[in-house]
């Protein structure tokens, strides 16, 4: 269900932080995952934003005499059981996918650095008791802590958001914990310490800052794997609600007609792998960027 | 690591993978004698006095009898009692249980004392049973040689018809130990195992006889063993009906509908269902304490739309609370006291409210999930909209769904909350279930004039009875404390392969089993 | 050696004791009533009568006596009762645990088989147009959403050519949902070998095996084998872990009859106990891998010791 365990933590470090910005952005581009996922994203982004100009016909329209319409060059991908045209709801479904997407590693991420942050840093006992409850919840499967947390806080897009973001939250607090872990005992905190620098400065100014490029890979990765969650809580009738045109739930609602409406089933799902798929390409090429030892070549 | 080497080891790790998946897993029953039903979702309990439903009930039926039957039109005829009587004033019946009683599946009797054991526990506060409203307020039970003696609070006519349904199976008392539930009773199969979610494993009672009018089958059924099988997903169903893992499905309504003109499948209704779905309000949060806000939705919501497109004309759109093919179920009468389609008189009345184009009527249309329902709430929604009522959709599982209306029902204040649900009898007298105070999910109404009509219904019979039941509805409807739909609604269909004879289902959508063959 | 085991497992059974406390505070403090689920169905149940239910059930004591209670009863082996149906819940658990392996079991060979020589292939190959073709392969398969994968191979193989069958309950049903997981997790593992592999022939004593001219089924064989394998135990062991809760998704689905669906369900209908006993036995579960992964360690590495 998700990319997130393939990603153990792994402490980045800052490496290369020290290349001149333009020619950062020349080596950026010039990796090809970079370049393809970061445009499937963006035109993503773009799709949502323009949702209302691009999609052919209102995607909550109800059309009674135009149901399970196979694909044609009016429909191009045919329409669903309520005679509603599905490349018009798979557009506006984007923007509630990339909604969730943010919304769900924004609360991940936030949280997830938080703790991490303070196990690292403090260390002794604060560590121990974080760590054990933080690898405790990473053992469970994050769909498994979405569905508890759902079930409880009721059924809705909104609530289906907070569980995903909560369910990874262990995920992106180990990785910051490993990360800080390294940072620690490096010379600049060991000296911003020896001159009387507060934590919270020491924190905020230097250590942050320098854990920022393995944040970014972990939450472009992250974001296929909360996509990925929140689709499956939809589908499960969990997450978002009718009439809107969430990409899980168009399959749940359509999974009945299947068997002659094939189209249906088809077009959602293309839509949920195209963008967890941008994200995991993009992921990995901002990683192959930023970590030097995958970079390596073997001779 | 050699090509060799690899290729060698993924023949290993199949073979061993198939071994693992043999070896686990018990294997299927040999199919020739066995019948296997697949179902959406499982039986709550298998406890009578303590479920209500269809679900649950669907499966007692194999395993329990009742006290009396009903024929196709609507007479009643004995079951495990012979005959019953009533006394002039309405408040004692009389069953006279069958000489020698009926054997139950554990080797003994279902006699005189049985029955007496049934109506103590059904009625006992600590049983707390669902169905308790509908045994009219049982005050004592006597045993007098065959005879069982209930006399009951007030005069209730409808008691037989209610006791000739699935609500009112009888169990042999061996079937309760403390907490434990281990069905034993009089009906045409032996309960063996529940694995929960999974199956529920019935065979064939040898001894069974059969009084149930409808059923051709005297004895014992024909076939060995039924199963109960919970498979969750319809496409997961069908595909299961035609790779003929399982005799019985439920069949989508789409399926269902191409299947109606295929020769290789038969579909099956239900047509003394019992049915009847509709819509009803949280009626104590404002705007639906005001009848008018009510009413407004009843005008928005176009019930054929419902029947014909999401549930593929399957279903009927009806007026009625009761159902139709009950008693006093007149769709013309209630479609004068009710309300029709007619989008302009809804938006009227909302504007008298103070709603409009620029202030919306925001409320939460609180549903459980189930086919066609799914597809009419989306319809539902598009139609509350296009009068100004915007509705935003919660869905939940049934039974949470009960927990949430019976809190959310019992407010005043909040978000307005417009629901959907259904409810089946064996006669009308499920008003009295729905409506009164505290009613199913406290959905009853705290009214003097509906408490009195319902309860004075139950003292009457014939046609005063009739017209009684036909002023609740009006009351209903007129104030438009619910909305009927569409009926029937859940569960009601069953396809199988054609090669598959003698099914039939008959009052409130209970599959018979007794005389089904799978032919080669 | 034998005192780094006691000590290991004391600290298993610590955190499976704090996780019991934790877990069964944690479904008290969040909303929605078990009894009030429970009496729901029931239009005549009384304050009284739900006072009496929640008596029976323990839960009108303060909640340290029921946490106290909960945790007294699980060390007798008694994991309480299913609120609905009252049947036991260790049984509910144990009945599906053999199904769950099963299908972890078979998903995972599937996954390994798939997933192992293709991310070594790729990673030996790293940098090659081998290597760029199988990754894309692997990040594509962790794309697809599971549940949508099943339907479609649901719709293919079962409703268009009616050939395997979805419910029967014995090994053909097992199918499916076994290729499903199998082609997600196959991806997950590929990727996983990769990077753990590239490590390794990143290392010194490869390189220089390499540079001492050793042919290079010696230098794989020798050098690179033994640390592979260890990386490839924490994958098989993570991946496993999430094969037993993670399955819930594709269990659905197919209407398999594991554990998934049965936490599932609980989830739904709030049935406390069956939720607490999934977790507590889902943990052990965990634990127990996690253990055997160190053992693991030792036996192939011998620089590896434990004090």
């Amino acid at each position: 269900m998700t990319d997130g365990i393939e990603t153990t933590p792994q402490p980045i470090g800052p490496g290369e932080s020290e290349l001149a910005a333009p020619s950062r952005w020349r080596t950026a581009l010039r990796n090809p995952r970079i370049l393809i996922g970061g445009s499937i994203v963006l035109l993503l982004v773009l799709v949502a934003i323009l949702a209302p100009y691009l999609a052919p016909f209102d995607p909550y329209k109800i059309a009674v005499g135009k149901r399970l319409i196979a694909p044609t060059a009016t429909y191009l991908f045919g329409t669903d059981e309520f005679g509603r045209d599905i490349l018009s709801r798979v557009i506006y479904g984007a923007k509630l996918t990339l909604y969730v997407g943010f919304v769900a590693v924004g609360i991940g991420l936030l949280s997830g650095v938080a703790i991490g942050t303070l196990a690292g840093y403090a260390g002794g006992w604060v560590q121990a008791v974080l760590m054990r409850g933080i690898d405790f919840l990473y053992t469970f499967p994050d769909i498994l802590i979405a569905l508890g947390l759902v079930a409880f806080l009721g059924p809705s897009l909104t609530n289906a958001m907070i569980a995903v973001g909560i369910s990874v939250i262990p995920y992106y607090a180990r990785v910051t914990y490993g990360v800080v872990l390294v940072e620690r005992h490096k010379p600049y905190l060991e000296a911003g310490q020896v001159i009387g620098a507060s934590h919270w400065r020491l924190i905020t100014r230097h250590l942050i800052p320098n854990i920022i490029p393995a944040l970014i890979v972990v939450s472009t990765l992250g974001f296929s794997a909360a996509v990925l969650s929140a689709a499956a809580l939809s589908y499960l009738g969990l997450g978002s609600q009718p009439p809107d045109p969430e990409w899980g739930s168009m399959l749940a609602s359509g999974r009945n007609y299947i068997t002659r409406s094939p189209w249906i089933l088809l077009f959602p799902g293309m839509a949920i792998i195209v963008t967890v798929l941008a994200f995991n390409i993009l992921g990995d090429g901002i990683r192959d960027l930023l970590d030097p030892r995958q970079r390596r070549e073997v001779r | 690591m050699t090509m060799a080497k690899s290729y060698k080891w993924r023949w290993w790790a199949a073979g061993l993978c198939v071994l693992v998946g043999m070896g686990w897993i018990a294997p299927a029953f040999a199919a020739d004698d066995t019948i296997i039903v697949a179902r959406p979702t499982d039986s709550d309990s298998l406890d009578t006095h303590r479920v209500s439903t269809t679900i649950s009930l669907q499966v007692m039926t194999q395993i329990y009898g009742n006290m009396v039957h009903m024929d196709g039109d609507a007479n009643i005829v004995g079951g495990l009692a012979e005959s019953y009587s009533e006394s002039a004033d309405g408040k004692t019946y009389t069953f006279k249980m069958r000489p020698g009683g009926v054997p139950c599946h554990d080797g003994t009797v279902f006699d005189a004392k049985a029955a007496k054991w049934n109506f103590d526990r059904v009625s006992h506060p600590d049983t707390a049973s669902p169905n308790a409203s509908s045994y009219g307020g049982i005050v004592g039970t006597q045993i007098d040689g065959d005879n069982v003696i209930v006399e009951l609070e007030a005069a209730y006519s409808a008691l037989p018809a209610f006791l000739a349904g699935p609500l009112a199976h009888f169990m042999c008392p061996a079937s309760i130990q403390g907490d434990d539930v281990t069905p034993v009773g009089t009906g045409p199969w032996k309960f063996v195992s529940w694995d929960r979610n999974n199956e529920i494993v019935l065979e064939r009672f040898d001894n069974h006889v059969n009084y149930h009018p409808m059923i051709d089958n005297p004895g014992a059924p024909l076939m060995k063993r039924l199963v109960f099988k919970t498979i969750t997903e319809g496409p997961a169903r069908m595909a299961a009906l035609k790779t003929g893992e399982v005799h019985f499905a439920e069949p989508s309504l789409q399926d269902a509908a191409e299947m109606k003109s295929d020769d290789e499948y038969t579909v099956y209704t239900s047509p003394h269902s019992g049915q009847q779905a509709y819509i009803a309000f949280a009626h104590k949060i404002p705007p639906f304490d005001d009848v008018r806000a009510r009413r407004a939705v009843g005008y928005a919501v176009d019930r054929n739309v419902f029947a014909n497109i999401a549930f593929e004309g399957l279903v009927e759109a009806t007026n009625c609370p009761i159902a139709p093919g009950l008693l006093a179920a007149d769709q013309e009468k209630c479609k004068q006291w009710g309300t029709s389609y007619d989008p302009d008189k809804a938006r009227a009345l909302l504007a008298e409210l103070g709603y409009g184009a620029d202030n919306p009527l925001e409320v939460i249309m609180s549903v459980s999930t189930l086919q066609g329902w799914d597809e009419s709430h989306v319809i539902m929604q598009q139609q509350l909209a296009e009068v100004g009522i915007v509705a935003k959709m919660e869905t939940r599982q049934f039974a949470a769904w009960v927990d949430h209306m019976s809190g959310v029902n019992d407010q005043t204040e909040g978000t307005p909350v417009v629901w959907t649900m259904g409810m089946s009898g064996m006669d009308p007298d499920y008003l009295v279930f729905l409506w009164q105070r505290p009613g199913y999910a406290n959905q009853g109404i705290d009214d003097p004039v509906l408490d009195k009509m319902l309860r004075e219904q139950r003292a009457l019979s014939g046609d005063a009875r009739r017209d009684k039941l036909f002023e609740i509805q009006k009351f209903l409807l007129e104030n438009a404390y619910e909305i009927p739909t569409w009926s029937p609604g859940w569960f009601w269909l069953q396809a199988s392969k054609s090669n598959v004879k003698g099914f039939k289902q008959v009052h409130m959508v209970t599959p018979i089993f007794n005389d089904v063959t799978i032919e080669d | 050696m034998l005192n780094y085991v006691i000590r290991r497992l004391f600290v298993a059974v610590v955190t499976l004791f704090a996780s019991t406390i934790a877990v069964s505070l944690l479904i008290h403090v969040v909303p929605g009533d078990p009894v009030m689920m429970m009496m729901a169905q029931n239009a005549a149940a009384t304050p009284e009568q739900i006072e009496k239910v929640r008596h029976a059930l323990g839960l009108d004591l303060p909640l340290w006596q029921q946490t106290l209670h909960y945790v007294g009863n699980i060390l007798q082996g008694d994991f309480g009762r299913s609120i609905f149906g009252s049947e036991s819940v260790a049984r509910l658990l144990f009945d599906r645990l053999p199904n769950t392996l099963a299908l972890a079991f078979c998903s995972l060979l599937i996954a390994v088989v798939i997933g192992l020589p293709l991310g070594f292939f790729s990673a030996y190959r790293q940098g090659t147009w081998v290597d760029n073709v199988l990754m894309v392969g692997a990040v594509l398969g962790v794309s697809i959403p599971s549940f949508w994968l099943g339907l479609i191979l649901l719709l293919f193989f079962s409703l268009t050519l009616e050939l395997l069958p979805v419910a029967s309950g014995d090994y053909r049903s097992l199918a499916l949902p076994a290729i499903t997981l199998g082609a997600t997790y196959s991806a997950i593992i590929a990727r996983m070998t990769r990077s753990a592999m590239i490590e390794v022939f990143a290392e010194d004593y490869i390189r220089t095996a390499r540079a001492k001219g050793l042919p290079e089924s010696i230098v794989l064989r020798r050098h690179a084998l033994k640390p592979s394998l260890i990386a490839v135990v924490t994958i098989i062991a993570i991946v496993f872990g999430y094969l037993i809760g993670g399955a819930v998704v594709v269990e659905n689905v197919f209407s398999w009859n594991g554990l998934g669906r049965l936490a599932l369900d609980a989830i739904l209908r709030r049935d406390y106990p069956v939720i607490q006993g999934f977790i507590l036995v889902f943990a052990t579960v965990i634990v127990i891998i996690s253990i055997m992964i160190d053992l693991a360690y030792v036996w192939l590495d011998p620089r590896i010791t434990y004090k």
